[in-house]
């Protein structure tokens, strides 16, 4: 899968967990850009993730990832 | 030795001496005597511990990387720091319970972690490793260090920076008032009003709820700006702990302004790991199944925020006081969680007058009492006193009793309110994110210096007693 699918696909979880289809999530986004991102909702957003690509995180990258880049890097190693 | 005293200040205008005259490849090794000397300071009982705790979590370090991705390795590690912690809380332990200990052993349970996650490679060097855990500004009372940020720093020369040694030395002052002139003398106020709680009710309670706030507020962070400011005189950055607390709008927004590198340890270390464990994961899977949005964000939360606040009250002690205290904050955090979409709703129902700055304004003098009220259970020594203070406060007003109690302190009242005065601008500024320090540095000369002086006649005029010397997180 691409980058822009992996994005995409994303794109639409980010839709999903916080309710609101006006989101559009860039490779630089953070937690601070997307109001409810918070450590209570990082958990719910990080299953989402794996249920949709199908792999678990690990640990450190759950606590570690800086941004959505990040985040597409770490699915693309899978 | 703590960092008021003259014995600290000959110290560390020593430790800064050597440390510049020294080579930059050789630093480090004066900042581990430096800290060997600090914390021998405290007996050597307590020298004794933190070698073994220093020396048994550096083996683990080895050992939980060479094992790699295996449990057991890390699962002892942590389970024997947690007994340790836990057996010298109990009571026949807490004659000989060393300075510092529970926040030490948190950071080498923290690092053992990390090795494990290898998000750091182990260190190899005994004395480096001891370097990291008994820095001086951070072993008796944190900040809890990330070995990560501070590795690097800590080993690396530093050549002598007069922006960063000011900044250091401004750092110190403003901490020796926090400390010596408004925490030491609002304890003169409060003190004998927490020993029974007897006799005193309504308004005046109000107050001495309110005083002991600013109080713990000032002695912890005073404590952190000495210790931020220490390290940056040796051209060091440590966690900053706290980032203006009152002001935050929610006791949620609370604890990620007060005491910040404890909520990030149990967040990273508890938090986290709860949330991913079996249990959560069901309890997501079978809440999408049923499309139940808010149970799946909400369940697995109120677990682990039950755990966090649960381990986070017996880490202050074993004690009914401290663990009503952090379960009331829990509680109120937690309640927030389930009660989200009701907030919402309200919000979006008339959202000019539930955004506007009136609200918001509204918001933090709610967060504020909250908390103050909270510290009723974190203060006295019993919940007696506790069940009394709170009884009192609601069972009459006594605006007469409050009166004639502002009289009889109107003296320590009176000192403290220019520095408060201070402290308020200080953090109404740093609120805004304007940088204190550079600000202040583009007044001229002249009104710069006067302030020097100003500050320095202020301190020593309206300070407490230097004897009194214990800083309140001293006993955890």
């Amino acid at each position: 899968m691409s980058r822009e699918e992996i994005l995409k696909k994303v794109n639409d979880i980010f839709h999903d967990v916080f309710d609101d289809d006006s989101i559009v999530v860039v490779e630089e986004t953070t937690a601070d850009d997307v109001e409810d991102w918070d450590s209570l909702m990082h958990i719910t957003l990080i299953s989402e993730v794996e249920s949709a690509f199908g792999f678990k995180f690990q640990m450190k990258d759950v606590v570690g990832m800086k941004n959505v880049g990040e985040m597409i890097d770490i699915i693309q190693s899978h | 030795m703590t960092f008021t005293t003259i014995e600290f200040a000959v110290f560390m205008a020593v430790t800064f001496v050597i440390y510049y005259l020294t080579p930059g490849k050789f630093q480090w090794i004066i900042l581990l005597l430096a800290n060997g000397y600090f914390y021998y300071q405290t007996g050597w009982k307590s020298a004794f511990f933190l070698l073994a705790v220093v020396l048994v979590s550096y083996a683990f370090g080895l050992l939980i990387e060479k094992t790699g991705q295996k449990q057991y390795a890390i699962a002892a590690a942590v389970i024997l720091f947690v007994l340790l912690l836990f057996v010298m809380r109990m009571p026949f332990a807490s004659m000989i319970m060393p300075l510092g200990l529970s926040f030490y052993t948190l950071q080498c349970i923290g690092y053992c972690i990390e090795v494990h996650r290898q998000t750091v490679p182990a260190e190899k060097n005994l004395l480096k490793y001891a370097l990291y855990i008994s820095f001086f500004p951070h072993v008796l009372q944190g900040p809890f260090a990330d070995y990560k940020e501070l590795r690097d720093q800590l080993l690396s020369p530093h050549r002598f920076d007069y922006d960063m040694a000011l900044r250091g030395c401004y750092r110190i002052a403003f901490g020796l008032m926090k400390k010596l002139v408004i925490a030491d003398r609002i304890g003169y106020v409060v003190d004998q009003v927490y020993e029974t709680g007897e006799g005193y009710y309504g308004v005046t309670v109000l107050i001495v709820m309110i005083l002991y706030a600013i109080q713990l507020y000032t002695d912890f962070s005073g404590y952190m700006d000495m210790a931020v400011g220490s390290a940056l005189l040796l051209g060091i950055k440590i966690r900053e702990n706290f980032n203006v607390p009152y002001g935050s709008k929610s006791m949620s927004e609370f604890w990620r302004r007060w005491h910040i590198s404890l909520g990030l340890w149990f967040k990273n270390y508890v938090f986290y790991p709860v949330q991913r464990t079996k249990l959560c994961d069901k309890i997501r899977k079978t809440m999408k199944k049923k499309k139940n949005r808010y149970g799946m964000n909400v369940f697995p939360t109120v677990i682990s925020l039950t755990a966090v606040w649960t381990l986070i009250g017996l880490w202050h002690g074993f004690d009914w006081n401290y663990l009503c205290y952090d379960w009331f904050c829990g509680l109120i955090i937690i309640s927030a969680e389930l009660l989200k979409p009701v907030y919402d709703k309200v919000n979006q129902s008339a959202p000019k007058i539930f955004a506007s700055r009136w609200m918001d304004m509204l918001r933090t003098l709610r967060t504020f009492l909250l908390v103050s009220f909270s510290f009723l259970f974190f203060r006295p020594d019993t919940m007696e006193v506790t069940m009394r203070m709170m009884r009192n406060l609601f069972t009459q007003p006594y605006v007469y009793q409050a009166a004639e109690f502002i009289y009889w302190n109107v003296y320590d009242l009176f000192l403290i309110a220019v520095p408060l005065l201070i402290l308020g601008v200080v953090d109404g500024m740093k609120y805004k994110g304007i940088d204190v320090y550079e600000r202040f540095h583009r007044f001229p000369a002249v009104v710069r210096y006067a302030a020097y002086v100003g500050g320095v006649l202020l301190i020593y005029i309206t300070k407490g007693d230097m004897s009194s010397g214990g800083f309140a997180y001293y006993v955890f």
